[in-house]
């Protein structure tokens, strides 16, 4: 007995022989580490540095419409809005860890805007942004795009009695997007990326299994929240135009659009490692005409991404004039979806235990 | 008058008196990993997430009544959990404690669906079985307080009961791994050990397809050959090591939670009585120290003068009332126990797709299912429809096991119809949904044209689409 204990030390001293000996070639995690790397330096750090930049960006043309408010800054102010939009969907797929924290997409794009409250607000000159619902991307879609009946009627907002509490507002509205977006940025630089790689394996709470999971819960928010919610599939058929990501600008379908490409950009994450080199290893799937899931799951975007672009902006229009082709779209990503929550998450092995599991 | 002498020759086999050793050792392992149990399962915040946050429970046909009753209910009942399981392992109003056990244990297992695991089960039962021994006869505070109980033995049955128990256990984990895709394509497990090459050392090993049908035939052999390997006495430590080097294994590779040190320290209880005896004098030996050193009070009776062999003998035993009773109880028991994790041969749909017959059967890490699940509901008036996503009325927990369990699937959807109802619209529920099992392609799972508010809850599971 006394030999066969230890057996059983000796076996588990093995086990343990390791930890943290990252000289030794037989104890380094082999690939999973290369590609979380991978996935920190040439996916998530660099969408934190574009987006800070770009809302950097559009902070200075604030500034600048600010000292002078005309036409052309308006104009160009809108422009670096949809930009910066734009690249806000490329970070939103990554709501884990330092954005879970802070619950940065909710700070940063709850959609609708409730305008009423930032109108009252702004009125009492209360600056204080709390509720999500009054500040982030769509209160800028409101402020910049929306608040006048025209581009002639919001020069006159930022130009009239109520100026400067206007442009007081807005600041604060960019410098809250700019410092949440931030604080996830310094998080990362500051310790989690070098924890998101050594924490490997697919088990519940290792960063493949927040990272895909994360991506998954972010694709179905396009398909729920921005198609499904405003087409009326939740409501008993009548549609919510008011209920679209950028209702005032109008470019709804184009935030889905970039939304639906950067996900798939993410997927193939070309030049580097991504979720693509994972599903390639999965071998137990068969597709109907014997493709592999990779395979499928390409089809598939370029399915979504292709029923999506049809649909003409604004989508506030389109959900009440053209039922079939938003509803094309929709059942476009809702394949995915299915795709993303049975065979993806089976094939990596990313499902969530939320408890002791013996086995479904 | 044969068939009698066979029963009564039987019963006086079970009824013999035996050394109380292994079940005493029993006892204080059991007790000490169920309070452990309930410790771990507090500060995890489970009470709060499992029994708490839900707005819905899954109950158990005709078991509705089970439910939380809200917060202060259900932290009591857990604190009564816990005391009671210190009163198992002191053997401190050890009848009380075990049966509040076990109640307590049960009724909260009873709860949600969500929460099955065939260990909690497994718990279940061992609560039961054991509420019915004299387990408390020796190394307690009962016999302190009550010398008339004191002995040092207890009828034969009480630990066979407990012995077979577990055999039943492994047995059948074991009959169920018989099947076509454990065997012949090492699934579930390849999928698993896939995910595993970040593992020390052995990653590399773990990943290779090889290891997975050793995994999954070693893992079939060792369930249903280990309770007869315990119960023979030269075999049986190579058997307990095989039972810690299983058990560890599933531990460091599985979030399989206590199960692997409850079956490690359950177990035990095949080693023989003498066994059990040196290791209760070791550890009276090293009390007896400890105590004497620091205190020189204690000298109550403790084993050094008794000559336990002397009380090993049979008495002329005449069989009680009560023996013929709790006799009956266990044969009642042990013959359920052999038919339940059967009953799934009574229909003809695939178990592991419709999962009738799953539960209470002993089937452990035995399939992967992953599912995607919306419900759509109908207005009868209008005729006009509505997605409803399940996370407006159930927790994330609820919802990973709901979309692969036919029986969940329909208990939602009758809760979605009432809700509506409870709003004045008269619903129809239809499910749109997929599953995946074992990692082949997902295939449709709920016939999606079958209105499930319609159906009744023991329906005969063909609204779920045959798996061919």
């Amino acid at each position: 007995m006394t030999k066969h204990i230890t057996i059983l030390l000796l076996i588990t001293a093995l086990f343990w022989s390791c930890n943290g000996d990252e000289e030794n070639p037989e104890c380094k995690a082999s690939d999973p580490d290369v590609m979380l790397m991978d996935i920190r330096d040439f996916t998530i750090q660099p969408g934190y540095l574009e987006a800070l930049a770009s809302v950097g960006a559009l902070q200075n043309s604030f500034i600048s419409f600010s000292s002078e408010t005309s036409l052309v800054n308006l104009d160009e102010l809108q422009n670096e809005l949809k930009t910066s939009w734009k690249v806000w969907q490329t970070i939103s797929p990554f709501e884990f860890g330092p954005a879970t924290d802070i619950s940065l997409r909710a700070n940063v794009n709850t959609f609708p805007v409730d305008s009423f409250s930032v109108l009252q607000r702004i009125e009492n000159q209360d600056f204080t942004l709390i509720a999500n619902d009054t500040k982030g991307f769509p209160a800028l879609d409101l402020l910049f795009n929306g608040i006048g009946n025209s581009d002639d009627a919001t020069l006159e907002l930022f130009t009239g009695a109520q100026s400067s509490d206007f442009k007081s507002y807005a600041q604060g509205v960019i410098t809250d997007i700019l410092l949440k977006i931030g604080q996830v940025n310094s998080a990362w630089e500051d310790g989690y990326g070098e924890s998101f790689v050594t924490n490997t394996g697919f088990a519940t709470g290792s960063s493949f299994s927040m990272y895909i999971n994360s991506y998954i819960q972010d694709w179905e928010q396009i398909k729920r929240e921005r198609i499904a919610l405003p087409l009326g599939l939740l409501t008993f058929q009548t549609p919510l135009p008011e209920r679209v990501e950028c209702y005032y600008g109008g470019y709804s379908q184009e935030l889905a659009l970039a939304h639906a490409e950067s996900h798939y950009a993410i997927y193939k994450s070309t030049d580097h490692l991504g979720i693509q080199e994972l599903v390639e290893g999965v071998t137990n799937f068969t597709g109907n005409n014997g493709e592999t899931l990779d395979e499928t799951m390409v089809a598939k975007f370029e399915l979504g991404i292709a029923n999506l672009s049809v649909v003409p902006d604004p989508l506030s229009e389109t959900v009440l004039s053209d039922f079939d082709i938003v509803n094309e779209a929709y059942l476009a990503l809702q394949d995915m979806v299915v795709l993303m929550k049975t065979d993806m998450t089976s094939g990596l092995g990313i499902s969530i235990n939320f408890a002791d599991n013996d086995g479904d | 008058m044969m068939a009698t002498d066979f029963v009564k020759n039987i019963a006086n086999k079970l009824t013999a008196e035996v050394a109380v050793f292994p079940l005493a050792t029993f006892r204080v392992i059991f007790g000490a990993l169920m309070l452990f149990s309930t410790i771990r399962f507090w500060y995890n915040g489970w009470i709060e997430d499992f029994y708490i946050a839900p707005s819905y429970f899954f109950s158990y046909w005709g078991l509705d009544w089970i439910i939380p009753y809200g917060p202060t209910f259900i932290y009591s009942l857990f604190i009564l959990m816990a005391l009671s399981a210190v009163g198992i392992m002191l053997g401190l109003f050890f009848r009380a404690s075990s049966l509040l056990f076990f109640l307590s244990f049960t009724y909260i297992e009873l709860i949600d669906k969500t929460t099955y695991l065939n260990h909690y089960y497994f718990v279940s039962l061992m609560a039961f079985l054991l509420l019915l021994t004299p387990a408390h006869r020796a190394f307690s505070i009962d016999s302190k307080l009550f010398p008339r109980i004191k002995s040092w033995t207890v009828p034969r049955w009480s630990i066979l009961a407990l012995e077979c128990q577990i055999a039943i256990l492994y047995f059948f984990a074991g009959v169920a791994k018989l099947n076509y895709d454990w065997l012949v394509n090492a699934q579930p497990m390849g999928l698993w050990l896939k995910s595993k090459a970040d593992f020390p050392i052995l990653g590399q090993l773990l990943v290779m397809e090889e290891t997975a049908f050793i995994f999954s035939w070693a893992g079939m052999l060792f369930d249903i050959c280990i309770a007869f390997l315990l119960f023979s006495k030269k075999l049986r430590p190579l058997a307990y090591l095989a039972v810690v080097v299983f058990h560890l294994l599933t531990h460091f590779l599985f979030p399989i939670g206590v199960f692997p040190w409850v079956m490690i320290g359950v177990t035990l209880i095949f080693f023989s009585a003498d066994w059990h005896e040196r290791g209760w004098r070791r550890v009276y030996g090293l009390c007896k120290t400890v105590w004497s050193s620091l205190i020189r009070v204690y000298t109550s009776d403790s084993m050094g003068n008794q000559t336990v062999n002397d009380k090993r003998t049979t008495p002329n035993y005449k069989l009680s009332t009560i023996n013929y009773g709790l006799l009956s109880l266990l044969a009642l028991h042990f013959t359920l126990q052999l038919l339940v994790p059967l009953r799934h041969h009574l229909s003809d749909e695939n178990l592991y797709w419709t999962e009738n017959g799953y539960r209470f059967s002993w089937r452990v890490m035995l399939m992967e299912k992953t599912g995607y699940l919306e419900f759509r509901v109908r207005n009868i008036s209008t005729q006009k429809q509505n997605l409803v996503s399940i996370d407006e009325y159930f927790t994330a927990f609820q919802q990973r096991q709901l979309v692969t369990q036919p029986d969940m699937i329909l208990q939602a959807a009758k809760v979605i119809a009432r809700d509506y109802e409870s709003q004045g619209i008269q619903v129809e529920v239809y499910a749109d949904s997929f599953v995946s099992l074992n990692g082949k392609k997902h295939r449709p799972f709920v016939n999606p044209t079958v209105n499930l508010a319609s159906l009744k809850i023991d329906q005969k599971r063909d609204w779920i689409v045959k798996y061919d």
